[in-house]
């Protein structure tokens, strides 16, 4: 026997041990590390994200008010970055500290040196090409095709939305955004944002040490294709809203026009405006600074966002609720006590039809108060906290102190106050109806959008409902049925008539308000407000509905500090009217009057 | 009873199972690893896979015409196959064109062939030879020990230098069989091929050399390790593990050797295999152990058990070779080796240059995860990104397509081939086939270690190719004849009596 074979274990031990160390060794890397598998496929799979177009968005006649135009983002891959910096530079009309700036926000987390990020972003076409020509020199730089809204026609731009760049929210929230992704922020951008976005193409790809591209990965079996977004078919009449834009300028304020038989919105203007354009691509952050700081907050989405008192328009509504209430008929009437609340002069006593026409102050106190007091409960407090509840359980049913749910981002309720509101300020026996009358005149805590406006002069219209107003009927393929969303008010149809009637005189009778909105051959019924406010002189409210008989256009047009809804709203709508219903307008003078009309902030 | 004759009886047919199924696996990944589109067909001849057909069955046929030599021929003429093979070795350094940094190739016509892959053959016939003749291994157990010891007395003052301390027949000679090529394939500086040639420390150890060997050779590989790898804290690694190894072989207090060994293991352990190194685990062992060491020390009746001129020889050792690593490192090394050094200990992380293949390799074989990508579908693989892929890095190709599993299952095979062999040679009656079977066990032992070391992480990158996977001919073949020697030896053991 050999005298050193036990040696023959420790060999075999030593080298046991070794396999066994490996063993373990690539246990680690391969099963308890998954490091390694991310880094594999960050170095052999080129991940192509194809962009898909977002939806257009069309006029009610087919022209086009938003598309895409394409642009080019230069990509860059920092550690194949090898360049000439000066002419490259030269080329992007950057100076080397900017390159060099760039080049580090590309290399430090979330960036990698091995991962690309964008280097310049929506390089126009015409710029592109220009670049494009020598990109083949610049190793590391790639482009990537992106594509910008475009309006043909600046106009619009509330309904229509801006959009920006997502947050890192936006990519917490819903993992469809990446880096330099857009999304929609406000108005139609927005609230349509996943119909429009379309659906991302994702291509994966082989790529070997050189950064060669040498096929598709798994056979393509993994990609995804991509597809365009939705187009959206929406109510507005764009040579309309582009003259109503016209009408406001100078102004502040808000037109809100509804088509009253199907709630579709025709033009929806809040001035001051700003040109969509602007609030696109490269230069959006410069821009919206401008925009957000310039007077008058032209960000700002009047006609769904504004709450302000509506004035006397109310006082139609008044006149039907008190006439289902059965405290009034047609022949009621009330003589015009200017001490119990201001009113200008006009004959008297006036009947319902009458107070409409002539907007009387005295005599909507008198009427709300048989409203409040209608039905008898308990003791005088309670009978008018009962009658103010009744009151305004029938004003909601108009639509008012609640959204109205119009296809738009951002849109605000109002304000109706009930019982618990004044209770919760005066507390309870506090209050009675000298602290609540205001609101016969639509004044006080009574507060209503633009939109809400319009939508008393659609019930109006109706005689007593209205449908769900909306910006879209057609998304893609796919009509949207607002015909089931049809809102019948707490009041019945036969007593708008007499609101009407008064309505009609408001425009065309001696005494009535808006005398200078009267169109030759068109009745067609309206009514002024004036909306006082702290801040300074009173707003110019006006709402009306054209024609009478089957109308076709219910509008409200509020503007801001120009007194008497009579004096600018009313004209301006008649305008609105005019044109829409009958493509020109007759009243050249007043036209020209209402264009250069410039109210002073 | 086996018949003498019969060759077919008397191979050992695992080995060559394993050896066809390597063949096989290497041919397989050679595909995956160089797959050419325009060439899909794995018998393509244009292509690697094609050729490494070719240069498997060439492999057969030399397996077959090793089996049917008589084993004699091999006996008889070892001296002048390793005469030859160190005349090719020496012209290859004159004639050959440089590649790589080194002139290791052999060119006749347009045929190629690397002389030192077949010197490995060589000079385990010679050392086999060579040692199977010596008379008197037993007495002479323990003689490199034995020469340490003298020369340390002589620097001591307590002995004078004499010649007879030196065995020229059983210390000089064997050592000068391995180190001749060796120095020879340095000269062709080809670092890696002769760094194999370490894988006769196992075959003396094995042939009755002193254990010493074993342990200061892995003694003085740690102290390498650890003095580029902590700098500063070398010196301290040092001391520690000294003491650590006087204290196993002095006190043979065995479970205090274990602890202390286990401990280094365990901390060898947590740095490689989990890539967990920070100075302040540094700190905190070396401190330990010191602390450990002090208190041992501090107590007179261990310290009377030493003999001071050893601890003196082994200390002064270890700091002169602390110093002579640090001077090879800083001086004698080409920048590309150190680079390779200072990637593999983390002090470099040029990812996108120097330290760039054993990045990717990392990632491609972490790539495969459990059950690997299959065939043709490893990312990393397919993109090119692994530098000598088809050859000394086709391990990450088995590792990125097949998987844990295909990794794993490969270095079983590895393990079995190698302990087979060993499994083998114990059985044998004759020196020198024992001792030729560790030359291949030992030879395939260190191409398995530094290959698949450096492709996962464990070695610095040294470029030699893992044994019947790796493509090209010269290795292959010399590989095929160094283990079918082996078995055409074993099949005739009965002839021996």
């Amino acid at each position: 026997m050999n005298p050193t074979s036990d040696r023959q274990y420790v060999i075999v031990g030593i080298f046991s041990t070794l396999a066994i160390i490996f063993v373990f060794r690539l246990f680690y890397l391969q099963v308890i590390n998954p490091e390694f598998q991310d880094k594999a496929l960050n170095m052999g799979r080129k991940v192509v994200v194809e962009f898909p177009m977002r939806g257009t968005i069309y006029d009610r006649n087919g022209h086009i008010m938003a598309h895409n135009e394409i642009a080019y983002d230069l990509i860059v891959l920092p550690k194949e970055v090898k360049v000439d910096t000066f002419e490259f530079c030269k080329l992007l009309n950057i100076d080397t500290a900017e390159f060099n700036r760039r080049l580090k926000i590309a290399k430090t987390y979330p960036n990698a040196a091995y991962k690309e990020s964008v280097f310049q972003e929506l390089i126009s076409v015409e710029d592109f090409a220009r670049i494009s020509e020598q990109l083949y020199r610049y190793k590391g730089f790639s482009a990537q095709r992106r594509n910008v809204r475009n309006y043909p026609k600046p106009s619009g731009a509330h309904v229509l939305g801006y959009m920006q760049k997502v947050s890192v929210n936006d990519k917490q929230r819903d993992e469809f955004y990446v880096n330099n992704d857009y999304i929609g922020r406000s108005g139609l951008e927005m609230y349509y944002e996943k119909d429009l976005r379309g659906v991302k193409g994702i291509k994966y790809l082989r790529r070997d040490r050189n950064n060669n591209i040498k096929g598709p990965y798994k056979e393509g079996t993994l990609d995804e294709k991509s597809a365009p977004g939705k187009d959206l078919y929406t109510s507005i009449d764009a040579v309309l809203q582009e003259y109503a834009e016209q009408l406001m300028q100078g102004k502040r304020g808000s037109i809100v026009a509804i088509d009253p038989s199907t709630g579709e919105v025709l033009c929806m203007v809040s001035a001051p405006t700003y040109n969509p354009n602007d609030l696109v691509g490269r230069y959006f952050s410069k821009n919206y600074d401008t925009i957000f700081n310039s007077p008058g907050q032209p960000l700002f989405f009047r006609s769904i966002a504004a709450t302000q008192p509506p004035g006397s328009i109310v006082k139609t509504m008044q006149a039907a609720i008190a006439q289902q209430f059965g405290v009034a008929n047609p022949n009621t009437r009330y003589p015009c006590n200017k001490s119990l609340v201001g009113c200008h002069d006009h004959p008297g006593p006036l009947n319902l039809p009458q107070s409409v026409q002539s907007s009387c102050n005295p005599y909507y106190y008198n009427l709300v108060k048989t409203i409040l007091y209608a039905e008898k409960s308990g003791n005088e407090f309670t009978t008018i906290e009962h009658g103010l509840n009744r009151w305004e359980d029938v004003v909601r049913s108009f639509g008012m102190g609640n959204p109205l749910h119009i296809d738009l981002a951002g849109e605000k309720d109002g304000n109706v106050p009930d019982s618990r509101e004044y209770n919760k300020t005066y507390g309870r026996g506090h209050w009675n109806y000298r602290t609540v009358y205001s609101l016969s005149i639509g004044q006080g805590e009574f507060a209503l959008t633009p939109l809400q406006m319009t939508n008393l002069a659609v019930i109006i219209a109706n005689k007593g409902k209205y449908y769900t107003p909306h910006v879209v009927k057609k998304v893609g393929d796919r009509e949207l049925n607002y015909k089931d969303s049809v809102h019948v008010v707490k009041v019945e149809s036969k007593y708008f008539d007499v609101v009407q009637d008064g309505m009609q005189w408001v425009i065309e009778e001696r005494g009535g308000t808006a005398g200078r909105a009267k169109i030759d051959s068109l009745h067609y019924c309206g009514k002024t407000g004036t909306s006082q406010n702290p801040h300074g002189e009173d707003h110019s409210v006006f709402i009306a509905f054209a024609p009478r008989e089957n109308p076709k256009i219910a509008i409200s047009v509020y503007i801001e500090n120009a007194g008497k809804g009579g004096l600018w709203a009313a004209p301006i709508a008649s305008l609105v009217i005019e044109k829409y219903l009958r493509g020109q307008i007759s009243r050249k003078e007043l036209e020209e009057d209402m264009l250069k009309g410039v109210i002073k902030y | 009873m086996a018949k003498r004759n019969n060759i077919i009886n008397n191979i050992d047919w695992v080995l060559l199972s394993i050896f066809l199924l390597l063949m096989l696996i290497g041919w397989i990944n050679i595909y995956g690893a160089v797959f050419d589109e325009v060439h899909p067909s794995i018998f393509d001849t244009s292509q690697r896979y094609g050729k490494q057909l070719l240069w498997i069955g060439g492999a057969l046929f030399l397996a077959f015409l090793i089996l049917s030599l008589d084993s004699k021929v091999f006996t008889y003429s070892a001296y002048i196959i390793y005469g030859v093979s160190l005349f090719a070795l020496l012209v290859t350094i004159f004639v050959a064109r440089e590649v790589n940094g080194a002139r290791s190739w052999l060119e006749i016509g347009s045929f190629k062939i690397q002389p030192s892959e077949f010197a490995k053959f060589a000079t385990s016939l010679a050392l086999a030879k060579y040692l199977s003749t010596l008379q008197n291994l037993k007495a002479n157990t323990g003689s490199l020990f034995e020469l340490g010891y003298q020369v340390s007395r002589i620097f001591t003052g307590k002995a004078v230098f004499r010649l007879q301390y030196i065995d020229w027949k059983t210390q000089v000679a064997p050592m000068a069989i391995i180190l001749v090529p060796m120095i020879l394939i340095l000269g062709q500086k080809d670092t890696g091929s002769a760094l194999v040639y370490l894988a006769f420390i196992f075959v003396w150890y094995r042939a009755g050399f002193s254990g010493s060997i074993l342990l200061i050779g892995f003694y003085l590989m740690v102290l390498a390790v650890l003095t580029l790898m902590v700098d500063a804290d070398s010196v301290i690694a040092a001391v520690c593990t000294i003491a650590l190894i006087l204290y196993t072989i002095f006190i043979k207090d065995t479970l205090m050797a274990v602890i202390l060994i286990g401990s280094i293991f365990l901390y060898y352990v947590l740095y490689f295999i989990f890539d967990w190194n920070s100075s302040i685990t540094n700190y905190l062992f070396f401190a330990a152990i010191g602390i450990f060491f002090l208190a041992n020390f501090a107590l007179e009746n261990v310290w009377r058990k030493f003999e001071k001129n050893f601890v003196l020889f082994s200390l002064v050792g270890s700091l002169m070779f602390i110093g002579s690593v640090q001077f090879l490192f800083d001086n004698v090394l080409q920048p590309h080796q150190k680079d390779r050094i200072l990637v593999l200990f983390g002090k470099k992380e040029d990812i996108h240059g120097v330290g760039y293949q054993a990045h990717v390799a990392k990632i491609a074989i972490g790539s495969g995860g459990f059950a690997g990508n299959g065939l043709l579908e490893g990312i990393i693989t397919k993109g090119n990104f692994v530098p000598e892929q088809g050859t000394d890095y086709i391990f990450c190709t088995v590792g990125e397509e097949w998987g844990f599993l295909g990794s794993t299952f490969v270095i079983i095979l590895y393990l079995a081939l190698i302990l087979r062999i060993i499994f083998r040679a114990e059985k044998q009656r004759s020196n020198f086939t024992r001792i030729y079977g560790y030359c291949v066990a030992s030879i395939l032992f260190i191409h398995f270690m530094i290959n698949i070391g450096m492709v996962i992480g464990l070695a610095p990158v040294i470029g030699i190719p893992l044994p019947f996977l790796s493509y090209g001919g010269s290795s292959l073949w010399a590989f095929t004849i160094l283990l079918f020697l082996f078995v055409k030896f074993d099949s005739q053991r009965l002839e021996i009596l």
